[in-house]
């Protein structure tokens, strides 16, 4: 029969191996067991295991593990029917002194054709775009219709701390009830909203939004012929919908969680047509869990403008946009030949079971370049690398701190405890090499399996001895204040930290003595592993705040602290 | 001494003081290691100290993920011989590619770029100070040193994978 049908035979091999999905759940698993198992009872919530690369073994002795943590889904108990589908976002084009209603509820959203139930602001992916001019002042009418107590943090705005949403700013909003919040617009600049209790679940749910504000300068930016917010994200999902968080304390303690499903603006299919020759300022947030996003526009230029809180002091040219979580680039992208061109996610993945490092793309949307020549030609503009002087001026008045002794240190590492054996001893095996960066969900398992409760994330001040919330550093308006962060890479599983400096701007100074040389304010930076990285913080905002990583599962196994700036 | 929150002292006797590692990160250091093939290199060390290159997004990437450091390799305790010069490569662990990283100067010093995430330094006696152009080493091999990802190894068929059967996996 072989010899008679060799083709045939060649295709069901061909075939065979094609079915074999290269992401799914390893059989291996114990998917039944009772009542804190995987069998799968609608009206409850059971852990199921996260998809895995199926190129790599689930590590022996696994196969009965569980998060010890109740597992927690959006909604459940509710009829999926009877949830409304949330809608795109809308641009709410705010004046000073303006009062906006936003409301936290359930909403359903459908992804790739299945349906699921999320969270969302004002009942839309993502949360309503705020468009607010500089210096204006806006008040929000906050009302919680989610099932869990949530507050709402406006990242980056350097604004009264009393609506910071966090712990030093008020009680969480609980269920049906409401918080009204006056934000102030100070920066020029894009910024975000989202969640400041239980991060890890309802950021991931869908609660986040982004704010614009706008400087009253014209020629602030170069002239583009059209803008975008674009949202990065991921989300976790298999075939029988959304895998279930820690309640009480995030599972995927380790390395965060990593989604597999890539979303832009909360869609899996975002897209552009654009013509020939036309300018775009790209707004990008990064609000996963924990994904860097290495951004590549194919078939495009690209120049990098700004960052968190101001524009670059100067503008530079670049292949690819590296964005750690919660950070904000925006860049000017231009099209000059038309085609279909993808934006990716461009990476090099790490296969721990064949100790090697591989690429690995996602993509993130499409550009359709059309042949019709854009209307109005910014290309000049575009060609021409502009030196921001009001931004050189700015940074200049702190020149002469740069050299000045660091006033505070954090080293940041972690403890772990109860772990299950197999993962000890795998992960001392196999932190021989720790990379810069994590770029995927190299252990999936294992990193499910570690929740809040055997993962500590700590930062360290080792000029007292204090760590996480047991630091409280006081200052004073007007100081200038150099904080040396050294991310240790001899730990048990380091990693890069995005840390988020709430209510200041801070500059970075230098990357393991690498001077900075072309600076931008910023709120989050990247700390890689094994790096020890300066930052010069302006303490211009009195009031009670937070540094912390923004990785959503470490900030919520105690990787923060709390500072204090004084009239 | 390198430059970290901590100060971690190095080895001791490590030599005269080496400049170009006054700043980087230790824990990606990279010891460049002598093969005595060369006189008055029997006793020489060497290091190259990775860096980020100079980048707005403060981690340095290539388009395609890879890590773009910028390289500051020194050696030192070297008689150095009268004819000919150090230079130093990077090459792939497979060796299937090699870049020219820099002729070493009068301090024994050079500095360049490389954007692959597992590599080795190679450092060789030329006869002459090589071409920019030049995609392959001809002299011999003095130093060499892999990059800390080289520690990175397979799980497969040993440890905790010791009982799996690794060619289900495509792996043989």
């Amino acid at each position: 029969m072989i010899k008679l049908y060799p083709k045939f035979f060649l295709f069901l091999l061909i075939t065979s191996g094609i079915s074999l999905p290269s992401i799914a759940q390893h059989e291996h698993h114990n998917m039944d067991m009772g009542d804190q198992g995987m069998n799968m009872d609608s009206s409850k919530t059971v852990w199921r295991m996260p998809p895995m690369n199926m190129e790599m073994p689930m590590l022996p002795g696994m196969h009965n593990e569980l998060p010890p943590v109740e597992p927690f889904l959006a909604g459940m108990g509710l009829d999926k029917e009877d949830i409304p589908y949330a809608k795109p976002r809308e641009i709410l084009e705010l004046a000073d002194g303006d009062t906006v209603a936003l409301q936290a509820s359930i909403v359903r959203r459908n992804l790739e054709g299945k349906d699921y139930v999320m969270y969302g602001y004002n009942g839309q992916y993502p949360g309503p775009l705020l468009k607010a001019p500089q210096n204006s002042t806006v008040v929000v009418e906050f009302n919680n219709q989610i099932e869990l107590p949530t507050t709402v943090h406006w990242h980056g705005l350097r604004h009264d701390y009393r609506f910071d949403g966090t712990m030093f700013a008020q009680y969480p909003v609980q269920v049906g009830e409401s918080f009204t919040y006056e934000l102030f617009f100070r920066d020029a600049g894009v910024y975000w909203y989202h969640p400041h209790v239980l991060e890890y679940i309802q950021q991931d749910l869908g609660l986040y939004g982004n704010m614009l504000v706008e400087p009253p300068e014209e020629d602030y930016y170069s002239p583009v012929n059209r803008e975008e917010m674009v949202i990065l994200d991921d989300i976790l999902i298999d075939d029988q919908g959304l895998i279930p968080w820690g309640k009480s304390s995030p599972s995927h303690a380790l390395m965060g969680r990593f989604g597999n499903v890539m979303l832009v603006n909360g869609k899996t299919d975002y897209e552009l047509s654009v013509d020939k020759n036309e300018v775009l300022r790209f707004y990008i947030t990064n609000v996963a869990n924990t994904r860097t996003f290495n951004m590549v526009f194919e078939g495009a230029k690209v120049k990098v403008v700004g960052s968190d809180i101001s524009k670059f002091e100067e503008e530079v040219y670049t292949e690819n946009v590296p964005i750690a979580v919660a950070e904000r680039y925006i860049v000017e992208v231009l099209y000059e030949e038309p085609g279909t061109y993808p934006i990716l996610n461009s990476i090099q993945a790490i296969n721990h079971f064949r100790g090697e490092f591989y690429p690995h793309q996602d993509t993130l949307g499409m550009v359709n370049v059309s042949e019709n020549e854009v209307e109005e030609s910014y290309t000049e503009a575009f060609n021409t690398l502009r030196v921001n002087e009001d931004v050189k001026t700015d940074i200049a008045e702190f020149e002469e701190y740069f050299d000045k002794p660091v006033d505070k240190e954090l080293e940041l590492t972690v403890a772990v405890q109860n772990l299950p054996i197999p993962i000890m001893q795998s992960m001392e095996l196999d932190t021989a090499y720790v990379p810069h960066l994590e770029w995927n969900d190299t252990m999936p398992m294992m990193n499910w399996l570690s929740t809040g409760k055997q993962v500590e994330w700590i930062l360290h001040d080792p000029a007292t001895g204090k760590q996480n919330m047991d630091i409280y550093w006081d200052f004073k308006k007007g100081d200038i204040v150099k904080l040396r962060i050294f991310n240790n890479p001899d730990t048990f599983h380091p990693m890069n930290h995005p840390f988020h400096i709430h209510g200041q701007r801070h500059l970075v100074l230098n990357i393991d003595g690498v001077e900075n040389l072309n600076m931008v304010w910023k709120d989050t930076s990247i700390i890689p592993v094994g790096s020890t990285v300066d930052l010069l913080i302006e303490m211009s905002n009195p009031g009670k705040w937070m540094m912390h990583c923004h990785i959503g599962e470490h900030l919520d196994a105690g990787m923060m602290l709390g500072f204090e700036v004084g009239e | 001494m390198i430059c970290t929150a901590f100060s971690i002292d190095l080895k001791a006797d490590p030599g005269p003081p080496m400049h170009c590692m006054d700043t980087g990160s230790e824990y990606y250091t990279i010891d460049l290691v002598t093969t005595k093939n060369i006189p008055g290199t029997g006793q020489a060390k060497g290091k190259a100290v990775m860096k980020f290159s100079p980048n707005p997004f403060g981690i340095s990437i290539a388009k395609d993920g890879s890590y773009r450091h910028r390289l500051d390799i020194q050696i030192n305790r070297v008689n150095k011989p009268k004819e000919g010069a150090f230079v130093a490569w990077v090459t792939t662990p497979s060796l299937d590619k090699v870049r020219l990283i820099g002729t070493l100067d009068e301090d024994l010093e050079t500095s360049g770029t490389v954007d692959w995430n597992k590599y080795i330094v190679v450092i060789t006696h030329e006869e002459e100070a090589p071409s920019p152009e030049t995609t392959m080493w001809a002299g011999s091999i003095a130093f060499r040193g892999l990059s800390r990802s080289g520690l990175m190894h397979t799980m497969a068929g040993h440890g905790p994978f010791a009982q799996e059967p690794c060619a289900k996996y495509g792996y043989y």
